[in-house]
């Protein structure tokens, strides 16, 4: 091979390699806002941090809290299928529940029929500049995000479905109810490689309970 | 003198009439000039180099005369000649011909570029990292020795049971490549406060807390000030103890002079039980309410 077909190949993979799609990791930071100084067990939650592994067709929730941490592990199959399967990764009994895309779906079934009203209201975090919207559920609850057309994490709709209308990556989002909000504000955005072990599902010492929608888990 | 007779002979090969007016004038001077020459020969005088110079003017003057030649003609001596010259490939093959060095040159330039952007987007943990610190300042980053606790203790209001200690260290879960960092989690087995490495028991960070040894319960329990404590946990997780609950973990951690544990610390002890009871019912129990999504989350809380 000549020394400028090899030249124009090797730049050629590495471009290829900048090219394709990267990993991304976001982690949340849980803060709860009330009148009441003290939410009680709110405050076993309250300071938890919600961590976002995305890496092509694979998808990890964590959510890591003085009182448990817990991860929802879904791996795309194609567009229609999914496998999901939700691990309870702290205490004595640590348990895990394998749910099937249509499961999943009637898992998520409040998110069903949302609307997304989007504004120019922006703000700004991590440096980037975030617009606003207002997330309507059917039963009339709301969710405020703020989310940043930088990133466009397809993969994340299907883990997130509360954001399925948003254009863009949410960094921050809220939800009132009663006396008290819940807010979800990124701390960090990460692209770098993702390790495959990271969407290993824990099989060690982790009980499978069957999923059955509405009744106790057995 | 043999060379303008070849030049005639290649020339026979590409023969054209010329136009009759042409013709015969020439013919009418080519028969001035032999008879001229014939004169002189019979003279006697040196005719035949000035025949011979006549000859070749003619011969000029033939060559001065242009006539232009039909498309097809020029068309086969373009090929022919276009045969004889190899094309050397047009675009990037031409100019890598013409400048190789400094093709390659261009080309190395262009991938170290590349390389250089690469390893700027593979470093960013780096720069989140930074990020975390302006969201939550001085959380230390030193990682001192860990221990692991296979024991199983539960939140109790005897709280002279004792966590084990001095168990073997377990490794830094860091990778420590030299480019982009990795992201890699392992089983939350430990935790570090301001320096401090505290195993963590049952899996259970709030369990944990419940079951210090009172010869070893962290420094942020003794002081006087309500203050946010800091969890560093792993690469990505980073949590805090709220005012409030770091309160209450002080709560549970009095004793009256004799060293026995308050009537405030057992009740905020079988507080911590209840919650960690009701949590499991709401969640383990029942499995359609999900901790992760923010709706069920507050709902629990606040209702």
């Amino acid at each position: 091979m000549s020394i400028p077909r090899f030249l124009f190949c090797t730049i050629a993979v590495f471009v290829f390699s900048f090219a394709k799609g990267q990993d991304l990791t976001v982690s949340y930071a849980i803060t709860l806002k009330s009148k009441k100084s003290n939410t009680g067990i709110g405050e076993t939650y309250n300071g938890g941090v919600k961590t976002v592994f995305i890496s092509k067709d694979q998808i990890r929730l964590r959510l890591v809290s003085l009182m448990r941490m817990e991860s929802i592990f879904i791996q795309q199959k194609d567009n229609l299928s999914k496998k999901v399967t939700i691990v309870k990764e702290s205490g004595k009994e640590k348990y895990k529940y394998i749910l099937t895309s249509e499961q999943w779906k009637g898992y998520n079934q409040k998110y069903e029929g949302l609307t997304c009203h989007l504004s120019d209201d922006s703000t700004k975090l991590l440096n980037y500049s975030c617009k606003k919207a207002v997330i309507a559920l059917k039963s009339g609850e709301t969710i405020t995000a703020f989310y940043t057309p930088s990133f466009q994490p397809t993969g994340l709709l299907a883990a997130e479905p509360a954001f399925s209308c948003i254009p863009g990556l949410v960094l921050k989002y809220e939800y009132k109810y009663k006396k008290g909000t819940i807010i979800y504000t990124a701390t960090t955005i990460s692209q770098g490689p993702i390790d495959k072990s990271v969407f290993s599902v824990p099989d060690k010492d982790v009980t499978e309970k069957k999923y059955i929608p509405g009744k106790p888990a057995r | 003198m043999s060379q303008p007779f070849d030049i005639l002979r290649r020339l026979q090969d590409y023969e054209l009439l010329p136009p009759p007016e042409v013709v015969a004038g020439l013919r009418s001077a080519l028969t001035l000039e032999m008879n001229r020459a014939q004169e002189s020969q019979e003279s006697g005088s040196d005719g035949i180099n000035e025949g011979i110079s006549i000859h070749t003017g003619c011969i000029e003057r033939v060559g001065q005369l242009e006539i232009e030649l039909p498309s097809f003609i020029r068309a086969a001596i373009e090929s022919r000649l276009r045969e004889k010259s190899p094309d050397k490939g047009s675009g990037i093959k031409k100019i890598f011909s013409l400048y190789p060095y400094r093709s390659a040159a261009a080309c190395l330039i262009l991938l170290i570029a590349c390389w250089g952007i690469y390893r700027a987007k593979h470093t960013q943990p780096a720069a989140t990292l930074a990020v975390t610190h302006k969201v939550n300042p001085a959380l230390s980053e030193t990682k001192p020795p860990v221990t692991q606790n296979q024991n199983a203790v539960s939140i109790d209001s005897a709280a002279e049971k004792k966590v084990a200690g001095n168990l073997p260290a377990a490794e830094n879960t860091k990778t420590g490549s030299s480019g982009a960092k990795m992201v890699k989690l392992k089983q939350v087995t430990s935790f570090s406060i301001a320096g401090q490495g505290f195993p963590v028991v049952d899996n259970d960070l709030l369990v944990t807390f419940a079951s210090f040894n009172y010869g070893e319960i962290p420094a942020f329990l003794f002081g006087n000030e309500d203050k946010e404590v800091k969890i560093h946990v792993d690469q990505y997780t980073n949590i805090v103890i709220s005012r409030a609950m770091a309160a209450t973990m002080k709560e549970m951690y009095q004793v009256k002079s004799g060293g026995k544990p308050t009537r405030k610390a057992r009740k905020t002890r079988e507080k911590l039980e209840e919650w960690k009871k009701k949590d499991i019912a709401h969640f383990d129990q029942s499995p359609g309410s999900n901790p992760l999504d923010p709706i069920d989350l507050a709902k629990f809380i606040f209702k």
